[in-house]
């Protein structure tokens, strides 16, 4: 018989891996992977170094002529000002606890991923550069040169981590991947390599307030849009007070929240449980957003931003700071904000005027998360719910990275939504609270070019989703974060079909009876509420 | 005499197994091993749908009686194309792992087949794992055509709105049939 050629001769490839050592794969750039470069003329007004034209594909990256004493500077720079840092380069023992944790591994199975070797990429350069033993024995003792291939590497792998912290989760000496990936971006952004997604909203934001560049007549004018629409709903004429002097409490919001869909549900929510409460509060033009790409920067880049929070709480004269449903805007909130722009002694720890609830949790940044606000409302019977508008909805409850490992915010929210809703149900444990898995869109990577590797990041959440859906026939995943409400719609599209994203609040806002309502027959999407299908018809 | 289907289903656990270590040798060497040893549907996602998938296209392809084994296998072969869709793969490389049964047949079952006379059988199989390779081939479209969708609807959604609230341009939510205008303006 004549000899059989092999079935995978068809397509001639090689099924093996290349058995190479990961310091000689050099990152390989293929559009879907990486995010678009910053514009030159956002750096130039950032005041950010090397500003230029390129992208990850070019060969010649256009660094400065002296990049790798930039970086090396930067490096001791911050060895010598964070202790952390110095440790979190020294202390890894390589016991791989964090390897299979990261959502982009998970989803990818690209070595690179897994957080012991991304932080490695990096104390690889620590070792060669840094340590006698490291520049005597180099490769035997894990070490190398820094060379250009590596700031490739590294920007591609530190953009591919979204600091949601899964793995330091698992880590037993409590290795914060997330702060390495903070120190790597600023490296790459000393020699120029940052991404526009995060640079752009970070230079509106420090412009006009807010991450989409909203003037504050326009800001006004897309809240009178959300209040038409409420009217329409409810039949309530109401007008938000903005930028009120003397106000007992400030709000602050993520920006996301006001323009996109399915946000604007959530923050239409807002405004009719404030209303509804008759709270003295006010919304600010100025800190008219919550969220903080500085964050995905550089430690003074979010200093700044962050500074509107206090400055605006200052020149308004309120007593205290509540904030909306966000996930990174409660990671800069929580952890740095007191030591940052604090101590805010001008400000006075949270008392609800509604319940009288003290929030002493809150004591040291005077901002209370609304999830807190709106369940103490709850608990002390403050507001009048049918959550049976709701029943149409099967929901679950996806814990988003910041609030969940970065405050501890699991009840609240779940509390919330129990009462608002009566179809409630969690996903598998693995995947919720402080295992959560993150959307693939955090930390500046919620951009549309970055969709394919998003949605390998997404694969853990979405087969949880997917679960929960076939066999409890979920059809809404809510979540408070706006971020998530942009990331999530996709992420469900791919790997659960069929399954909605909502706002905590959007849900709050359809289960609330307001005082002088009219006969409430669609909730906030302007669709029909369940008993009311009949009556759209008939129209 | 035994037929291949017999013999296929004997040898099931064995098959299986080659043809999972075949597929997770796509990966880089320590995943396909976290990824073989890792049972957990939720923290090891692609192993898991690899793992299920692959039985239930050798189940689809062997319980073959009506000629609806494409529409059974197509949504084993959903699980496992949607993954490796979005993951560092060209398409040839993504829908190439049900070409590896061949392999795993072919090389593990020879001796059997050759004794018994089943080539007729074989290729008859064959055809069969070639047209689950070709309906692979539009599952992978598919998702990447969701994947550009899903970029366009991003886009729009963003601006279109922004433009509509800046009042930039007119929104027609509001307008009746007959072109009235419901609001003052």
């Amino acid at each position: 018989m004549a000899k059989l050629p092999p079935p995978e001769e068809l397509v001639k490839i090689n099924y093996s891996t290349p058995v190479k050592g990961w310091m000689d794969v050099p990152a390989d750039f293929r559009p879907g992977t990486f995010s678009y470069p910053g514009k030159p003329d956002i750096l130039k007004y950032l005041g950010f170094p090397n500003p230029r034209e390129w992208s990850p594909t070019d060969a010649d990256w256009k660094l400065p002529p002296d990049w790798r004493e930039i970086i090396m500077k930067g490096f001791r720079e911050r060895l010598d000002k964070y202790r952390s840092f110095k440790v979190f380069m020294d202390i890894c023992v390589r016991c791989g606890a964090c390897a299979d944790k990261c959502h982009f591994y998970i989803g990818s199975g690209d070595p690179k991923n897994m957080p012991v070797l991304r932080a490695e990429l990096l104390r690889s350069i620590y070792r060669g550069e840094f340590t006698v033993a490291g520049k005597i024995l180099s490769r035997l003792a894990g070490a190398r040169k820094l060379e250009e291939d590596v700031v490739k590497e590294w920007f591609m792998y530190f953009y591919q981590c979204t600091e949601c912290r899964r793995c330091s989760l698992f880590c037993p000496y409590g290795i914060d991947t997330a702060e390495i990936t903070m120190m790597a971006r600023e490296l790459l952004t000393l020699v120029g390599c940052n991404i526009n997604w995060i640079l752009e909203p970070a230079a509106n934001c420090n412009r006009t307030g807010n991450h989409l560049g909203i003037q504050p007549h326009a800001y006004k004018d897309m809240m009178d849009f959300l209040c038409e629409d409420i009217e329409t709903i409810t039949g309530i004429h109401i007008e938000p007070p903005v930028n009120k002097k003397g106000a007992e409490i400030l709000f602050i919001t993520p920006s996301g929240d006001i323009f996109a869909d399915p946000g604007i549900y959530t923050y239409m929510g807002y405004i009719m449980l404030f209303h509804e409460l008759g709270l003295d509060y006010t919304w600010s033009t100025y800190a008219s957003e919550g969220g903080n790409f500085g964050l995905f920067t550089s430690d003074t880049m979010m200093k700044k931003l962050n500074g509107k929070m206090y400055a605006e709480a200052k020149r308004l004269g309120v007593k205290w700071i509540l904030g909306g449903e966000c996930g990174h805007m409660w990671r800069v909130i929580n952890q740095y904000m007191d030591t940052m722009n604090g101590p805010a002694d001008f400000l006075e720890t949270p008392v609800s005027p509604i319940t009288g609830t003290r929030f002493d949790a809150a004591a040291g940044t005077k901002m209370l998360h609304i999830a807190e606000f709106t369940a103490d409302l709850i608990k002390n019977g403050k507001l009048k719910l049918d959550p049976s508008r709701n029943a149409n909805l099967r929901t679950t409850f996806h814990d988003s990275c910041n609030p969940a490992r970065g405050m501890g915010l699991f009840e609240e929210p779940r509390y919330v939504l129990k009462n608002v809703c009566e179809n409630f149900v969690d996903m598998p444990e693995e995947t919720i609270r402080e295992q959560t898995f993150c959307c693939g869109g955090g930390a500046g990577l919620n951009n549309e070019e970055f969709m394919e590797m998003r949605m390998r990041g997404g694969l853990p959440r979405g087969s949880a989703v997917k679960y929960v859906q076939e066999k409890n026939q979920v059809n809404t995943l809510v979540t408070i974060c706006a971020i998530d409400r942009a990331t999530l719609p996709p992420l469900c599209d791919y790997w659960a079909p069929g399954v909605q994203v909502a706002g905590l609040h959007e849900l709050v806002a359809n289960a609330l009876v307001m005082e002088g309502e009219q006969e409430r027959t669609m909730n906030m999407r302007q669709e029909p509420l369940p008993g009311f299908e009949d009556a759209e018809e008939e129209e | 005499m035994p037929t291949l289907s017999d013999l296929i289903e004997k040898n099931k656990e064995p098959l299986l197994s080659r043809w999972l270590d075949l597929i997770l040798a796509t990966y880089a060497k320590e995943t396909a091993l976290l990824w073989k040893q890792q049972r957990n549907q939720f923290t090891n996602p692609v192993g898991n749908r690899i793992r299920e998938g692959i039985q239930g296209i050798l189940t689809c392809l062997l319980a073959d009686e009506n000629g609806s084994y494409q529409e059974q296998a197509a949504v084993f072969l959903d699980d496992i194309v949607r993954v490796r869709a979005v993951q560092d793969f060209k398409p040839s490389e993504a829908v190439s792992f049900i070409y590896l049964l061949k392999k795993v047949l072919r090389e593990d079952l020879w001796a059997e087949i050759k004794a018994s006379d089943l080539f007729v059988e074989l290729l008859a199989l064959e055809s069969r794992i070639d047209s689950l390779a070709l309906l692979s081939l539009d599952i992978y479209a598919n998702c990447r055509e969701k994947l550009y969708a899903m970029r366009i609807k991003e886009v729009k959604n963003v601006q279109k709105r922004l433009l509509e609230r800046a009042n930039i341009i007119c929104g027609y939510s509001d307008v009746q049939a007959g072109g009235e205008d419901r609001s003052p303006e």
